[in-house]
Order: structure tokens, then sequence, then C-alpha cells
């Protein structure tokens, strides 16, 4: 393998992928990068693949390449390397022992590499009907929702965003739970989605790496397509696939509170402030805060034992009987960041039913918050 | 090779109390019949299996002792009365016990049943000197219960339980600060926290045999004989140890468990028992105030594998909740279907049910997928008719109230624990 590509080129590849790299040590390998040069008449070109097993990444960039073969160098190692380039040509050519030797300007490295052979393939994987879908709506759905997965591996069908096409419509929906909070977002797309099928669950960090490269700066679309546990999205050169979580989604529908209940129109940065006040003196673990609503004011406040009260006030228009409901502050303030509204409907059925955010502004969006009981 | 500096020790001394309950159950008996009062008397479970679980002292004088097998106590003492017992009369007069602890500081750190660690720190001001302190304290506990507690003092926990076992019966045994090393020097290594026959042997070979030697043998032999753990044993053989009590809310896991008179093979007669323990975990839950997310199921296979006391396999399986549960009647549901699921393929001679993941109750994230049994009202309606159980069997007895599907077992054991933050891995 002999090559020579810019600086900068090869910096953004390397970047790309640096999420995607093993760290945890159970498979060496799996922190490299597999380079694979390839020639084709007087037009070469670089692929860089790298993966984790669950997530896998594939970018291929046009190079000058005097001589093909493939090579695997530690992803981190040859970023960093990389970054303090200077920002010029860089060739690389890989040694008989297999080693990278990369000059750049004055500067040169031999890193040590491991043969290509060695490298667990990717599942291979190019669907017949990818969808193409608008980067742009793409990305927001998945900051609307991605949140409120669960993090717990023992939730493992909740540790993703259940995606599934609309019956009939040109509509996506996403929808992510921890068991306490729920998300989701619907969004009418340009052309329809037959092609895609429905109701699977992208795990987190599938959905962390495609909302990356989502918000590239030359991303206007993307093709999403799902087959079997597999799911692909590609961008130009880039593919990403993924391996979707087996198992089932539970029935998020029915925790959505059908019915309005008491609503209340609440300023979002208003009661955002109020509640990462008041969240100070509740205990770290908890952070359960009481918000108590009567006529036309919402109190919130806090207290523990060992460090003391806090109490926020905000002007609501509301008229009725005194309501009080205890909720994880974080979960409630997760939600209004996410919701992108300078206003939020909150809907309180009781104190033990969930309660419902929607954006003033934005009918498609929601946010399901559990109470605490306190 | 050096060491890294060892934390520096509070300033003042603290000063914890062992308080252990003399031959606990065999006593409470003792006091309930008079006609069992000077007679060696043993509590445990009297089938082919069963192991004595107290022994009074009139029968220690025979040699019978606690964790012995029951037909050796037998064999040692013929005149033995032998009582299955009864424990929910003990985690009665337990509550009271602890009820007098509680009055003497607010740090109490139950080990069982019958023995607790009490931090005597800063009740010193208030109550006056340790010994008096904790004289008072064994007063109160026999005006309460009419049963007599032994009391160590020391300023290390350790030092102050291996105290309450010198002051036996009846007694109280005070270690200053500077006592400390004397105390413990000619104490053979057996007695430190976590050294088991195993490390025992090793110790001795080295020519380790009591505290003192350990204490003052070289940091690096000790080092390459059990790694880290060899320097923190050097330093418990020396009375250096920090450990805090830890009070209530540190408990990691509510389990109770017993051994089969004879083994279990039958699905049916398991789930009865399995009830019968999740039951009594909730209820203890509830005593406590909280509740647990992942439900363990524990059972030892009849087959034994090896020689010696752990020659039958201990399997355990576990199952984590949407929700954090104190009620019976879902932890028996996660339990069975462990056992259906991924439980023993073979008879058992023993079963367990534990719940961990504990949190307090009052302060509760709801979930918004129920896990409650939809064939049994819901969260709030099984709240409220536990809370009338617990009732029940408060003002008239364990026992009072049993499910219909509840199993009468016969059991050769029956054991109940606690485990909190930092493990006591002796044999008490």
């Amino acid at each position: 393998m002999k090559l020579a590509i810019d600086k900068s080129e090869l910096l953004k590849a390397l970047s790309r992928l640096q999420a995607i790299v093993e760290k945890r040590n159970s498979m060496p390998i799996l922190a490299n990068v597999l380079l694979d040069a390839s020639k084709k008449g007087d037009k070469g070109t670089l692929q860089f693949s790298a993966t984790d097993l669950e997530v896998g990444i594939r970018a291929i960039q046009p190079v000058e390449v005097s001589e093909a073969g493939s090579l695997t160098v530690s992803a981190k190692k040859f970023f960093e390397i990389v970054r303090e380039l200077p920002d010029e040509k860089v060739k690389l050519e890989a040694t008989p022992n297999a080693y990278l030797d990369i000059r750049c300007g004055r500067a040169h490295f031999t890193l040590a590499g491991t043969a290509a052979e060695e490298y667990p393939s990717l599942p291979e994987f190019s669907p017949e009907n990818p969808v193409t879908l608008p980067a742009e709506i793409l990305s927001g759905m998945i900051e609307r929702t991605m949140y409120a997965s669960s993090v717990d591996e023992t939730r493992y069908n909740l540790n993703g965003v259940y995606f599934e096409v609309q019956d009939e419509q040109a509509k996506l929906r996403m929808v992510a739970t921890d068991g306490h909070r729920l998300a989701m977002v619907d969004r009418a797309i340009p052309a329809t989605a037959d092609g895609l099928k429905g109701g699977v669950i992208i795990p987190r960090k599938g959905l962390a790496e495609l909302k990356r490269l989502l918000d590239e700066d030359d991303a206007t679309e993307v093709e999403l397509a799902f087959e079997g546990n597999n799911g692909m999205a590609r961008k130009g050169d880039v593919t990403l696939v993924m391996r979707l979580i087996e198992g089932e989604f539970p029935n998020y529908q029915q925790v959505i509170p059908s019915e309005p209940g008491v609503q209340l129109v609440l300023d979002t940065e208003r009661l955002s402030k109020a509640l990462r006040r008041v969240v100070l003196l509740s205990s770290e673990r908890s952070r359960a805060v009481k918000l108590e609503i009567s006529n036309g004011e919402a109190v919130v406040t806090s207290n523990n034992p060992d460090l003391g009260d806090a109490r926020d006030e905000i002007d609501v228009d509301y008229a009725g009987e005194t309501l009080s409901i205890g909720f994880n502050a974080r979960y409630v303030l997760d939600a209004l960041n996410s919701l992108h509204s300078k206003e939020i409907r909150l809907g309180i059925q009781g104190d033990l039913s969930p309660a419902l955010l929607v954006p003033t502004n934005d009918e498609d969006a929601l946010a399901v918050v559990m109470p605490m009981r306190i | 090779m050096t060491s890294p500096p060892r934390p520096p020790l509070p300033s003042a001394p603290r000063c914890i109390a062992h308080a252990d309950m003399d031959a606990f159950y065999a006593s409470v008996e003792q006091r309930d019949d008079p006609s069992l009062r000077g007679r060696p008397v043993a509590v445990g479970g009297d089938g082919p299996r069963g192991v004595v679980a107290a022994a009074s002292y009139e029968a220690r004088v025979f040699g019978v002792r606690s964790a012995m097998p029951s037909f050796e106590a037998r064999r040692l003492c013929p005149e033995l009365v032998f009582l299955r017992g009864h424990p929910g009369k003990y985690a009665r007069e337990s509550r009271r016990i602890f009820a007098v602890f509680g009055e003497f500081s607010p740090s109490v750190e139950g080990i069982s049943l019958d023995e607790a660690f009490i931090d005597l720190t800063g009740s010193r001001r208030l109550l006056g000197p340790p010994a008096e302190v904790g004289a008072r304290l064994r007063e109160r506990v026999r005006e309460e219960t009419g049963l007599a507690v032994s009391v160590g003092i020391a300023p290390v926990k350790m030092v102050a339980k291996i105290a309450s076992a010198a002051a036996k019966p009846d007694g109280l045994l005070e270690v200053g600060a500077d006592e400390v090393r004397g105390f413990l020097a000619p104490m053979p290594v057996r007695r430190i926290w976590g050294v088991g026959p195993v490390a025992e042997r090793r110790l001795v070979e080295c020519g380790l045999r009591t505290m003192d030697d350990l204490a003052k043998a070289d940091p690096q032999t000790v080092e390459q004989l059990f790694g880290a753990w060899g320097t923190r044993l050097a330093d418990l053989a020396r009375g250096e140890d920090l450990r805090e009590v830890e009070g209530r809310g540190a408990a990691l896991s509510y389990s109770e468990e017993n051994t089969f008179g004879k083994d279990v093979g039958d699905p049916a007669l398991l789930d009865a028992t399995i009830l019968t323990h999740a039951e009594s975990v909730a209820r203890r839950l509830r005593n406590d105030g909280v509740r647990g997310r992942t439900v363990v199921l524990k059972w030892a296979e009849a087959r034994r594998r090896t020689a010696g006391p752990r020659g039958y396999p201990l399997r355990t399986r576990q199952v984590t909740l949407m929700e954090a549960t104190d009620d019976g009647a879902v932890i028996a549901r996660e339990a069975r279907r462990l056992r259906a699921e991924a439980g023993p393929g073979e008879p058992v001679r023993l079963v367990g049910v534990g719940v961990s993941g504990i949190e307090e109750s009052g302060l509760a994230q709801l979930s918004l997928f129920s896990d409650g049994d939809p064939g049994s009202g819901d969260g709030q309606e099984r709240a409220a008719l536990n809370l009338a159980l617990d009732q029940l069997e408060a003002r008239f007895g364990a026992g009072t109230v049993t499910r219909g599907s509840q199993g009468r077992v016969e059991r050769a054991g029956l054991s109940m624990q606690i485990k909190r933050g930092e493990g006591i891995d002796d044999e008490g």
C-alpha cells in the first residue's frame, strides 16, 4: 500500500470514526482503523473502516494510489499524529512488517500496525431500496428522542430509539423511553417511505453516529434502510451499518395520556431556571422537586434534611383547586431542553399519573414524564 | 518497597459498641417456658439435615454449638431439649431490642436479628463514659425483654466484636484505645475478619499464629502472601480499621432461604416455598421502608459435587424489574418465573429468595410501564392489602395470615439475611 492524501481529508476521515473504535480491550484490533487502498486505471481510492461489531462505518476517499494494499493501525494514535502534521500532502506506505510509514513535510513516523486479514469484516449489507430522507429532519428527530432512552443494560430493549413509518403516510415516528419518561416525535417527509420497514429499535450508539453524520456541514440528504437485524445509513461515500436491537419495544401508546387533564402553558426558560435553582437542594440521587399549582401561581420546591429548603415561583394562568406533584427535575429539564419551544403545555392528570409536555409551536413532538411519589 | 501512607486516624478515637444477645433463640424459649430454665436447650432444625441455630449455656457445657449438625448435638447431650423455634417471635423480640439500641445512638448497624454495632462516639458527651453507657444499655435490654446481652466496647468494630464475645455470658468488656494492641496480641489469626481455614493455614505455615505475629510481620512478606488484602489483615491485627458503623439505609439486599428436610424436585412445592420466602422478604422490606428492584432466586443442587460443606453447588438467577417493589406477590411471581425458565433442572436441597437494588420507598420514581400483576389489582390496591396484612401480623404474630397457595413445607433450617455495605465475613 502506497498513497498520498491531503492532510485535511485524512483528518476528517479519521475524526469521524474515533467514537466507533472500541475503547474496551476485549478485542485489541477493534481499536484499529482498517485502511484499504485500491486502484482502477489511474483512479485510486482509500477506504477507511472501523467497527465495534455493533456499529461500523466505511468511508471512501479518492486519493493518489501508487500501490494498492491494506493495513490496520491504532485509530486513536493515527488520528493524534495526523492532527499535529503540517497542512500538506501526507504520504502513507505500508512496510512489509506491517508498519505504517507516515511522511509529511519533514516529519516522519513509523506506526506499528496489524495485518488487514485479522480485521473482522463489517456486516456486508447493501439494501436494494434505500429511502432518501432530509438530513435536518432526521437529525431533529434524533435530538428530540434519544435522551429519553435507557442506559441501563438490563433493559436492552430500551437502549435505543424505536423507529417506525406511520401507515400509508409519508410520516416517520421515533419514540424512546427508559421506563420513567418517554419522548416521541412525528415528522412528515417529502416522499413516501414505503421502502423502509418500520418497527425497529436503533441502538443509541448507532444513532449518535448517525446524528454526527447528519450534522456534518455537507449533509443534506441521507439514505436509510433496514433489513433483518441490520440498519444502514449512507451519506455520499460514507456508509454506517449497525446491528439493530432485537427485542420488543413496549406498548408506548398506552402510556401517553389521552385525556388533556389540567392544562398549563408555561414559559420554557422560566420553568427551566426554576427547576435548575430548586434542584440544587434536592438529593443528588433522586433530584426530586415538588410542583404545587394554585390560583395564578406555580411553586417549585425541594427540601433536603441535610441541606435545607429551596423555593421558586412562576406566574401561571390557572384557576382551580391546588395540585401537587413530584418530579425528578432532570427528567423535566431534559424534556424542556429537547422540545425547542418558547412555551410548553403541561398536562397533569394526577400526582400518580404520567404528565404530558407538548411544545406550543410543534404539535408533533411530545414528552411524557412519570411523577415521583413524594 | 514503600507502602502508601495510611490515612490519619480521626483526631478523637471512635467509640463503638458491639451488642450480642446471649443464646438469643434459646433464651427467648427459656424465658417464655419456665420448665426449660436450667436445662440444656437447642433451637434449630431437628430433621436429619438440621443444624443448631442457638444453644443455651446449659447445652454449651456439653459442647453443643451453633451451626453444629443436630444429630451430633443430640449425641453430645442426650438430655438436650430440641425445639423447632418460633421465627416470628424472634423477629418481634429483635425489633424491641433494636428499639433499645436506638435509644443510645442514631447509628445502629444490625448484623443479624440479635447483634448490632452501635456507634457511641457522638453519645459520649450526652450519656457519659462508654462503660457506663454499656452497662445502662444492658440494663435497658433486660428491662424491656428480660434477656441478657453482652457488650464489647472498643475504638474499632472488629475489636468491639471480639470484646463482646470475651464478655459472654451476660457481661461487658471495654477495650480502650491504648489497650487494643495488648488485647489482640495473643489471639489466633483466625479471629481476624475474613480469615477462614485456608488463609489461617497459609499464615500458620509462615509462622504467623497470633495477631501479634501478624502485626509485627514484615509487610512485604504479608503482601507477597495475600496481596493488598494481606496489608489489610495486618492492619486489622494491629487493631487499625476505619470502617464506620453503617446505619440503616445501607442495606444492599434482603433474602431468606431454607434447607429442605428432604430434597425437593416438585415444581409446585418449590413455588409454594418461594411464595413463603417472597412474602417474608417483602414484609421485611416494608418494615424497613425500602423497596428493591432486583429479584434473586437461589438454590443448592441436591447432588453433591465435592466434599466439605460447600459440596452442593449454589446457583442464583436474577431479574431486574422496571420499578422497585415491596410486594410479595410481585417478588414471588418473578422468582417463580426464574424457577420455571432458568431454574434447577434437578432436585434441590435449599431454595431462597432475595431482593437487591434497594431504594427508599418514600421517594419513589414511578414507572410508566407497570410491573403489577394484572390478576391481583393495581399497585395501590396491593399496597393497601399489604398494609392490612402487616398490621394483622404485628398484632397477632407471624403466620396469622397466609396465602392459599403458600406451602407448609418441612424445613430443616431457616435463615434470614440482610447484607450491608461492607460485608462482615466472619462466622458470628
